[in-house]
């Protein structure tokens, strides 16, 4: 844990120097801004929100609401590892509530060019279950969240179309290219200018309706990164919501690419799992 | 955390754990202000389960289920009917993890109060890239939905057939397992010192079908096995050699020990576990957005390699391959083709007292899985179907499960056997058939 506690620090002291040019870089950025194309746009967008750092780690938990009141809980610690910006990253999601999941853990090599590899640990049994990669637009431990909100979507899955600059956002319209293993005809989001997050989505169907919307509401700069602290997923159609929040997220830990293998599975690695406390 | 489920896990910490010498803090509460924001949504505090070393949790669950029909050797129709208890604690240590798994229950059907301890285990790592498990514990692998070639960790068919929750399934054994991790390959050793058979069907809860008789025995225990003698020799080994290349998961598997049920007989005419060494292989990977997986194992009956002695299961291969797809939103459809094929079967009918009740030289089972999940997985319908066309069999696993809450956890179920004839793997138990109901509480 020192030798962590010491490599955060280092990251904290880069951070702090890079920080310095960043006033300089942001006025650049702004000219530049009307002239970004749609796809750099999106690009962007597809970065600061699953590529924040090289690789990070965070408390989560979810509160599930559905339309008479009820709730339901998830909590549990995510770790991320990026193989390439934009490109090919890990992640492992080990649960601690509720009891019914407690112990479990979910493994996601993910890929761009190919279909991502995912596994979920069932430690009743030591069952090492494979899933396969086409339910990715299912729900994500029984929450309106899908596998693929917490994932990521390929940019590439989809064609996009800039609706509207207004002073705040970019409006984008995204089209799925494939309709046949999507449950939306297109999506709208709204990405802030200043961080590139998108702050609301909202998920239409043939009708042109929404039926689902994403919405952000608080955002936090963690290490200088924007970071995303609560959204909340609603699904307009039953009613029920479901609200995520993070805790003591971190980047740049220095979390190896072998964490992210079978062994993490049945021994969960609590080097870069646990939080440091405060 | 509502309040309810705070003061079970007090009554249960208080009187478990209190000796133990618990800081009175475990459950150290923390506001959260911010939260406000959102309204009321997050009163609750973060379960502060890292701030302490100690975890926990478990569940009280009801089940009942009887017979859709009458079973001439047994007067109660009850199959299921019981009220368990689990409780599950971990301790992370600096070094040394400890963890334990265990079920007390009323069981009903033979009117007993049960334990089962399912893990109790130190787990610690060392040089590195080696994770070391010892002690009672529950170990899996293969690629098989509920068919297994290479898989000879214990199983517990009484609870699998009776409708208990699948987790039951598998038994735990009192084992030591190292597992090292090398870039080459990882190994994956279990030594389970005595050997562990499986809770196999005995005729206690259901009947089953014996050749001597001709018919059904049943009604109480009436398996008797001479087990192995309790020696170093006689323990039992197996070891994976294991791989994921680029999403591909490779493995080899060695296994050294017996029979994991008495389908052997001895001199006596006593039911008895023979020696039984497997070699195997299994592929496991993605294709098509889908999984496949294909896997094989060598049965060696060491005691018998002519396949002559009557009394010795024969010498097997077996052969499995598996595709598994969502066909549909949260529709999930599972095929698995899976073969046997009896070794020196020639020899076999030829020695064999009981020709007539001798399976097929290659006796084929074809499985299904289908599950389809509610949105947010309230509702998960599942059938799961074994047929044989060889023995012209079948066993049928329809369930639904309903998830009111996260305390509040439903299960209705069933077990349909059917077969043309008496002795067949699946048709013996045709008088076993039965459908279950299971109320859980969890915390």
């Amino acid at each position: 844990m020192k030798s962590l506690q010491k490599s955060i620090k280092q990251k904290f002291l880069t951070l702090l120097v890079t920080g310095l040019t960043l006033p300089m870089m942001t006025a650049s950025l702004q000219a530049a801004e009307s002239e970004l194309s749609v796809e750099e746009i999106i690009s962007k967008a597809n970065k600061v929100s699953y590529y924040a750092g090289d690789d990070g780690r965070s408390d989560a938990r979810m509160m599930i609401v559905d339309k008479d009141g009820n709730r339901q809980l998830r909590q549990f610690v995510i770790l991320r590892k990026d193989i390439q910006d934009e490109g090919d990253q890990n992640f492992l999601v080990v649960f601690s509530r509720p009891s019914d999941v407690r112990g479990t853990v979910f493994l996601v090599n993910k890929h761009v060019d190919r279909d991502d590899d995912r596994w979920l640990y069932l430690p009743g049994l030591d069952l090492e279950k494979r899933i396969s990669a086409g339910d990715k637009r299912t729900s994500f431990v029984g929450s309106d969240f899908f596998y693929e909100d917490v994932s990521g979507r390929n940019p590439a899955l989809d064609t996009h179309e800039l609706l509207e600059v207004t002073d705040t956002a970019y409006i984008v319209k995204n089209i799925p290219q494939d309709k046949s293993n999507v449950e939306f005809a297109y999506y709208i989001a709204n990405i802030n200018k200043e961080t590139f997050l998108p702050m609301t989505v909202e998920y239409f169907n043939e009708k042109g309706e929404v039926y689902r919307r994403m919405d952000v509401a608080e955002v936090e700069e963690v290490q200088g990164i924007p970071t995303v602290m609560k959204s909340k997923i609603s699904n307009l159609e039953t009613g029920s919501v479901t609200y995520m929040e993070f805790r003591r997220p971190v980047y740049n830990i220095g979390v190896p690419e072998d964490v992210f293998t079978s062994r993490s599975l049945r021994n969960p690695p609590r080097e870069w799992l646990e939080a440091e406390q405060e | 955390m509502t309040n309810k489920t705070r003061i079970f896990k007090w009554l249960f910490m208080g009187g478990l754990l209190a000796a133990h010498g618990l800081p009175a803090s475990f459950a150290a509460e923390e506001g959260d202000s911010q939260d406000e924001k959102w309204g009321d949504v997050w009163e609750e505090e973060w379960d502060e389960e890292e701030s302490s070393n100690w975890s926990w949790a478990g569940f009280v669950e009801a089940g009942y289920g009887q017979r859709l029909q009458t079973d001439p050797l047994f007067e109660n129709k009850e199959t299921l009917n019981e009220l368990r208890g689990h409780l599950e604690t971990d301790y992370k240590g600096e070094d040394v993890d400890f963890s334990f798994r265990g079920d007390t229950w009323y069981d009903g059907v033979t009117d007993e109060m049960e334990l089962d301890i399912r893990e109790l285990a130190w787990s610690f790592s060392a040089f590195g890239n080696t994770d070391f498990k010892i002690g009672r514990q529950i170990s899996t692998w293969g690629t098989g939905d509920l068919v297994f070639l290479n898989d000879l960790f214990p199983k517990d068919w009484q609870s699998f057939f009776s409708g208990r929750e699948d987790t039951y399934l598998k038994a735990p054994a009192n084992s030591v397992r190292v597992t090292s991790y090398f870039d080459a390959v990882n190994v994956d050793l279990v030594w389970t010192p005595v050997f562990e058979e499986d809770r196999y069907i005995n005729g206690e809860r259901f009947s089953l079908f014996n050749p001597i008789v001709g018919g059904s025995i049943g009604g109480t225990d009436v398996v008797n096995p001479v087990e192995p003698d309790e020696n170093l020799g006689n323990s039992e080994i197996a070891l994976r050699l294991y791989k994921n290349v680029e999403g591909t998961e490779y493995a080899l598997y060695g296994y050294r020990g017996f029979d994991k049920q008495p389908v052997g007989i001895t001199n006596t005419l006593q039911p008895t576990f023979h020696r039984k060494d497997i070699f195997g292989a299994s592929v496991r990977g993605s294709i098509e957005s889908g999984l496949y997986n294909v896997e094989v194992a060598y049965h060696d009956a060491v005691e018998d390699s002519e396949g002559s002695d009557p009394f010795v299961k024969n010498s097997q291969w077996r052969f499995l391959a598996g595709y598994e797809a969502e066909v549909a939103t949260r529709l999930t459809l599972g095929l698995q083709y899976y073969l046997e094929w009896t070794k020196d079967y020639d020899e076999l009918i030829a020695n064999s007292p009981f020709p007539q009740y001798e399976a097929e030289e290659k006796r084929h089972l074809l499985t299904t899985r289908v599950t389809y999940r509610t949105a947010k997985d309230k509702f998960v319908w599942s059938l799961f179907a074994f047929y044989s066309p060889t023995d012209d069999d079948s066993y049928l696993r329809p369930s639904l499960n309903y998830r009111f809450s996260d305390e509040w956890l439903f299960t209705i179920g069933a077990n349909l056997f059917n077969g043309q004839e008496e002795h067949t793997f699946f048709g013996q138990f045709e008088d076993a058939s039965n459908a279950y109901v299971r109320v859980r509480y969890q915390f």
